[in-house]
């Protein structure tokens, strides 16, 4: 029977991902034991280093590798979610991590907080529609508009009895509406 | 369990690469450093009368289940629990695999249904804890720490 080395720089090499259906994994793996074995090993040496570098592997099959990268996955799609549409999770127990509310297969565009993205970009939109057309909404509901002002300028300016300064008074409103 | 006397077993080799073994039963109660202390001796007084050399010393402390016990259960021995533990040197392991291990044990959903053992089993937990805290080790003499792994192999 051959016997095999195993070089000491072996965990530097790159990883490669491997599906395996879960059914063939208690056949596939058991064979490694013959690995495990000091008679696999060409001498003492690269038996520890075989044995241990084996049992890594097998350890890594079903536990920890891929578990480790779901629950990474998980906590990135929370962190977006949070800094997007202002969904608040809660963390109700560690070990095993469990985090409430489940994430979804899908969702829409509604936000639940204005802090988030979508709620800032929502209040600088009617901000500005508030201000420049006088659009009425839930955040803000200022009047006159920008538009109204200019329009009263315009129409002081066409009739005969201009009053400077209450025009001026306007365009100063103007210039503080647009910031 | 019932204990059996103490065996020493010499395996010898000879030019031509044959094994071959001798074995001497000790007395009853014989401890472990006095069977060591009596091996060194022995082997030192029959190892001249072989032409063939000793490449290893064992000995051996049985003990057996009295009256003998029938087996029960549907599992077969190949169908091994297998636990992989972290030991104390960095980057080291350790296997223990129960033999017929037995499927109540296994967990049912989840993507390591039928394979993966389920660690929340008091049961398990307790036989990992004994584990942990006994002086159990790997094939190199590195401590039992913790537990990496566990999951059903056909060994």
């Amino acid at each position: 029977m051959s016997r095999y080395t195993l070089p000491s720089d072996w965990a530097d090499s790159p990883c490669y991902v491997v599906s395996i259906h879960s059914a063939l994994i208690p056949i596939i793996i058991g064979q490694l034991r013959l690995l495990e074995a000091r008679g696999s090993w060409i001498d003492q040496t690269n038996y520890q280093r075989g044995y241990n570098a084996v049992l890594e592997f097998e350890a890594c099959v079903m536990a920890a590798c891929l578990n480790d990268m779901l629950d990474i996955q998980r906590a990135t799609y929370r962190m977006l979610d949070t800094a997007i549409y202002g969904t608040a999770y809660t963390i109700e127990s560690t070990d095993p991590l469990v985090v409430s509310p489940e994430i979804p297969a899908a969702r829409d565009l509604a936000f639940s907080d204005q802090d988030s993205v979508l709620g800032r970009l929502d209040r600088v939109n009617k901000l500005v529609d508030n201000s420049v057309n006088g659009t009425s909404n839930d955040l803000y509901s200022a009047s006159p508009s920008v538009k109204d002002l200019l329009q009263s300028i315009i129409d002081a300016m066409s009739s005969e009895t201009t009053d400077l300064d209450s025009i001026l008074s306007q365009l100063e409103t103007v210039v503080l509406l647009l910031g | 369990m019932l204990a059996e006397l103490p065996i020493l077993i010499l395996d010898f080799i000879d030019a031509s690469g044959s094994l071959g073994s001798m074995q001497i039963r000790m007395k009853s109660g014989t401890t472990a450093a006095a069977a060591q202390a009596a091996a060194a001796v022995l082997r030192a007084h029959l190892a001249p009368l072989s032409g063939a050399v000793i490449v290893q010393e064992s000995i051996r402390f049985s003990f057996v289940a009295s009256p003998n016990p029938t087996p029960s259960g549907a599992t077969l021995m190949p169908h091994m629990g297998a636990f992989i533990f972290n030991c104390a040197d960095a980057d080291t392991y350790a296997m223990l695999a129960i033999p017929a291990f037995k499927s109540e044990y296994v967990e049912t959903t989840g993507a390591g249904a039928g394979v993966l053992i389920d660690q929340t089993n008091s049961d398990v937990s307790n036989a990992i804890t004994t584990i942990i805290d006994s002086i159990a080790c790997n094939p190199f003499g590195s401590d039992i720490v913790s537990i990496a792994a566990t999951y059903l192999q056909w060994r």
